[in-house]
């Protein structure tokens, strides 16, 4: 059963001009995948569709075999757990904690606290910010909040990681350093999905690519590994 | 809004005390009044014969004339400490109270008392009851539509109040909606604040309106006089009133709650 299956997908905002134009998309169980497209080409529209923010205007959304569009909505909690979302602004809770921030999915589902604790330390210590726990994200990096964000998504190990632009906001190196983040994360069985428009990275990891131009997207390339 | 509520409802508690005791007081109570004769003398054996037939008539279960020192006691908030009430031309009064449950045909008594003490008459309280009855109600009425206003003011404070807290934290519900937190999830972090909220509210405003309450209390006690009898609260009453914070705090977190619900099923 595939991940993601997007079929015929069509979106518009309004009576503004089609965004995705019959989309299809399928994303196996631990595929890893770029999204690449100009600026405005409906990346994250895409993206939105996947994590639930929006409907498409016709067309099939089906999520871990789970057909979005008849679903009843008190049962999409339930899809939306099984996904991390990672963004370029972060999106980081600043009144609260590095640690409660990555927190935050567990208890949303009532994990025990000693449960919460032991999780949530171990994590920000894999992700490198072990001795940065009651550090407010203002007080943080660029790269340090993007890889507090990461821990965030992945902390309730979800099956379908989206990452839209995540190096959009760091620099050069730290974006590396994200990415082998992302690696790791996908060596563990995660299936990932990257929205990005950096073509070094693309060419620097070499999966996959889906190029969303003109409302349509395809498989751009495959690497050797393919 | 609370200490409003405070007031409105003690007095719409008090309105109703203050009704039942009339109500109590005056029903199975009759009096009879004997106009003075030339010689007082002569008063005085009517109304001895009158209280006589009075005990003997079934039905009645006391009857006992007003001395002219009651009668006295009576006639000072108007009249002052030191008039002489017998010399003024007063009626005798008989204060006839009625046994229970029992029917008693006053048209018929009257006419026999009428025999007896020529001029004689009864006056069963229930014209001037009636009207009492009537005005105390429609100010009970007006209490219970304040409280009624106050409340609903309450409700639309509550829900405008959540609906500015949800535009303020329009970033945190969309991640924590995005995370896969159920709509009750997101509903309980307001509801949580407007409970505590509405419990503040409700302390301090109860706790000003006891203030009032005991203030008016001391200033009533000081008039001292029997033409406006002093209502106070009963201890339930009073336990009424200490409850409002709770029915206060119920509401807001159940209006916060609703509020929530409804905004969140906009979201995909």
């Amino acid at each position: 059963m595939p991940v993601v299956d997007l079929s015929g997908v069509r979106l518009r905002y309004g009576n503004g001009p089609e965004i995705l134009r019959g989309t299809d998309l399928v994303l196996t169980r631990g595929s890893f995948h770029f999204l690449t497209g100009s600026s405005g080409a409906g990346k994250s529209s895409l993206l939105g569709l996947l994590y639930l923010t929006m409907h498409p205007t016709a067309g099939a959304v089906r999520l871990f075999g789970v057909d979005i569009g008849t679903e009843p909505r008190r049962r999409l909690p339930d899809v939306r757990r099984r996904i991390g979302v990672v963004f370029q602004d972060f999106r980081l809770l600043a009144h609260l904690s590095a640690f409660d921030n990555v927190a935050l999915p567990l208890r949303i589902v009532g994990t025990r606290e000693d449960q919460v604790r032991a999780n949530v330390r171990e994590l920000l210590a894999w992700v490198g910010l072990g001795d940065h726990l009651q550090a407010l994200p203002s007080t943080l990096s660029g790269g340090q909040q993007q890889r507090l964000a990461i821990a965030r998504a992945v902390i309730a190990q979800p099956d379908l990681l989206i990452a839209d632009e995540p190096t959009g906001s760091v620099d050069d190196s730290s974006a590396y350093r994200l990415m082998r983040l992302f690696d790791e994360l996908h060596k563990m069985g995660t299936t990932v999905l990257i929205a990005t428009h950096n073509r070094a990275l693309v060419q620097a990891f070499g999966h996959p690519e889906l190029h969303l131009e003109d409302g349509v997207l395809k498989l751009a390339s495959m690497n050797e590994h393919g | 809004m609370v200490f409003l509520a405070a007031l409105a409802l003690a007095a719409v508690m008090l309105l109703g005390s203050s009704l039942h005791r009339w109500q109590a007081d005056l029903s199975g109570t009759v009096t009879v009044q004997v106009p003075p004769l030339k010689e007082s003398a002569q008063t005085d054996a009517a109304v001895a014969e009158l209280v006589k037939f009075l005990r003997l008539t079934p039905g009645v279960e006391a009857a006992q004339a007003l001395t002219q020192d009651r009668l006295a006691a009576l006639l000072a908030p108007w009249l002052g400490e030191t008039a002489e009430v017998g010399e003024l031309p007063m009626p005798r009064l008989i204060d006839v109270r009625l046994r229970t449950g029992a029917l008693v045909d006053l048209s018929a008594v009257g006419a026999k008392i009428a025999d007896i003490a020529p001029g004689a008459v009864i006056d069963d309280h229930q014209v001037w009851l009636a009207r009492l009855v009537r005005y105390a109600r429609a100010l009970e009425t007006t209490g219970i539509v304040v409280l009624g206003l106050v409340s609903a003011v309450w409700v639309v404070t509550v829900l405008f109040v959540t609906l500015t807290r949800m535009s303020i934290h329009r970033t945190v519900i969309a991640l924590l909606h995005l995370m896969g937190a159920t709509d009750g999830y997101i509903a309980r972090q307001f509801q949580r604040h407007a409970l505590i909220f509405g419990l503040g509210g409700g302390f301090i405003g109860v706790l000003m309106a006891a203030v009032a309450l005991l203030a008016l209390d001391q200033a009533a006690a000081d008039l001292a006089t029997p033409i406006l009898p002093v209502p106070r609260l009963s201890l339930g009453q009073w336990g009424a009133l200490a409850a409002l914070p709770i029915v206060t705090a119920v509401v807001a977190m159940l209006t916060a709650r609703l509020t929530v619900l409804v905004q969140l099923k906009r979201m995909p």
